[in-house]
């Protein structure tokens, strides 16, 4: 008797948590299908590459001003890349690499760079240092963005 | 009969080898080298993309330590040690025996290096560059790491088809005393030779040889399953970005749509401790020159 109720407990539990692991995963990201995340996140990439464009335009302008302000959405979308790439959200069309999964931890380390790194470059952008500035974008492909397409992005077949 | 054709070819290339083996150790004055040729050699193993094969890719991999895995149609080779460790590296070769190994791919025992080392491209480099490189590779700290055998999965790769391929592809020229110094000839040694582009960018025939008469025209089956783009000025499925926009590219991973290298391509530019982004403006400028100077060729790689 005491051990079929033990059992019960058991089975109680079990599902208690099977059905709080669904919860937890129905939230906004695991409800969207891998089509929809791929699409999401390659939008957002393009957002980027336009927020990039746009600070190395203005930084020849010397519109510091333009400078700061894309810094600043690439800060913000910075924050929306990893949540987009939940495990097995690949697609044909998707330029991810596995790797993403594999090295998950240096993956989100890459995200937080650009995050990190546009948050500096908006700061210095905003303190009017021109020179400081350019200092910071310099680099900035190659340490916010280049470290992360180098190794978990497939490169796209036409250059230019 | 052509089988033992090949296998008398491979018994004289061994001959050959082993005669050119010497057991000499690198001198003295061959371990100093003056800080301007440092700088000149870190210029060059920049200018090949920071010899990054001979790094495994990641944070924190030892530079030139070998390791990393490549993949070709024959096997699989694992990169070799070029840290000057005496033991596992290639601390205890003599400068000729570096020089030789890269530019002709023989090992101071006689054994030839597979192609997938580009020594075909290296082939042309200048001797007075090639010792400022070799000055250079001493430089790296060295690393105590045993290299990995490869696995060759073609019967009689290395015993035949090897050797007929060398006898048939391999490059026979002796490299210019002095490198262009300006202009197109620059840009040309540059790509040529020094940055070897077109091991990734040109089409490969099905012996594997690289086609050059379709040369930098991409390949649409390029290292690790990449598709490598067209660079041939060809208006619609080539390199259509101005020279400056070729040279911003090469200096700094930026591509003037806004978007930013990966890849192997990023490897290069970024380099391991110099790459590409090192190379001077006026070598930039002379390689973009170059590449829009070559016959444009239609091959549209990707979908």
């Amino acid at each position: 008797m005491k051990r079929s109720s033990n059992r019960l407990t058991v089975i109680v539990a079990g599902v208690g948590l099977l059905a709080a692991a669904c919860a937890s995963g129905s939230g906004t990201m695991a409800s969207k299908t891998p089509e929809q995340l791929v699409a999401e996140r390659q939008q957002l990439m393009k957002q980027h590459g336009d927020s990039w464009k746009n600070i190395q335009d203005s930084a020849k302008a010397n519109n510091l001003q333009g400078v700061a302000t894309n810094a600043d959405t690439m800060n913000q979308n910075a924050k929306k890349i990893v949540a987009l790439f939940p495990a097995g959200s690949m697609t044909d069309k998707s330029k991810a690499k596995p790797e993403i999964w594999q090295k998950f931890a240096e993956f989100e380390g890459a995200a937080k760079k650009l995050e990190t790194e546009s948050a500096r470059l908006r700061d210095t952008a905003r303190t009017g240092n021109a020179q400081a500035t350019n200092e910071v974008i310099k680099d900035f492909g190659r340490t916010a963005c280049g470290a992360c397409h180098t190794p978990f992005r497939v490169p796209p077949p036409r250059q230019g | 009969m052509a089988l033992i054709m090949c296998a008398g070819l491979a018994r004289l290339l061994l001959v050959v080898a082993a005669l050119a083996t010497s057991v000499a150790m690198p001198t003295a004055a061959e371990a100093q080298a003056s800080a301007a040729e440092l700088a000149r050699g870190k210029y060059i193993f920049g200018a090949t993309g920071g010899c990054g094969c001979h790094t495994e890719p990641g944070k924190g991999k030892p530079v030139n330590a070998g390791g990393r895995r490549i993949d070709a149609p024959f096997g699989t080779v694992y990169a070799t040690n070029i840290t000057p460790d005496r033991q596992t590296g290639i601390g205890a070769w003599t400068d000729e025996q570096i020089i030789t190994a890269t530019r002709l791919g023989r090992r101071p025992n006689g054994e030839r290096i597979l192609p997938v080392h580009p020594f075909m491209a290296f082939n042309g480099i200048a001797e007075a560059d090639l010792k400022a490189l070799v000055a250079y590779l001493r430089t790296i700290p060295p690393v105590s790491r045993q290299n990995q055998p490869k696995r060759i999965t073609v019967p009689l790769f290395e015993s035949v088809f090897l050797p007929a391929w060398l006898a048939a592809f391999a490059a026979r020229e002796t490299p210019p005393a002095s490198a262009p110094t300006a202009g197109l000839a620059r840009g040309e040694y540059l790509v040529k030779a020094v940055g070897h582009c077109g091991e990734c960018h040109t089409p490969r025939g099905v012996s594997q040889a690289l086609d050059n008469s379709r040369f930098l025209a991409g390949n649409p089956k390029g290292p690790e399953n990449s598709e490598v783009p067209n660079i041939t000025p060809d208006p619609q499925t080539g390199l259509r970005w101005t020279v400056d926009e070729i040279a911003d590219y090469l200096g700094s991973g930026n591509k003037p749509d806004g978007d930013v290298v990966g890849g192997i391509m990023g490897e290069v530019i970024y380099g391991t401790t110099a790459g590409y982004k090192d190379m001077t403006r006026a070598d930039l400028t002379a390689i973009a020159q170059y590449l829009k100077s070559i016959p444009p060729v239609r091959n549209k790689i990707g979908k």
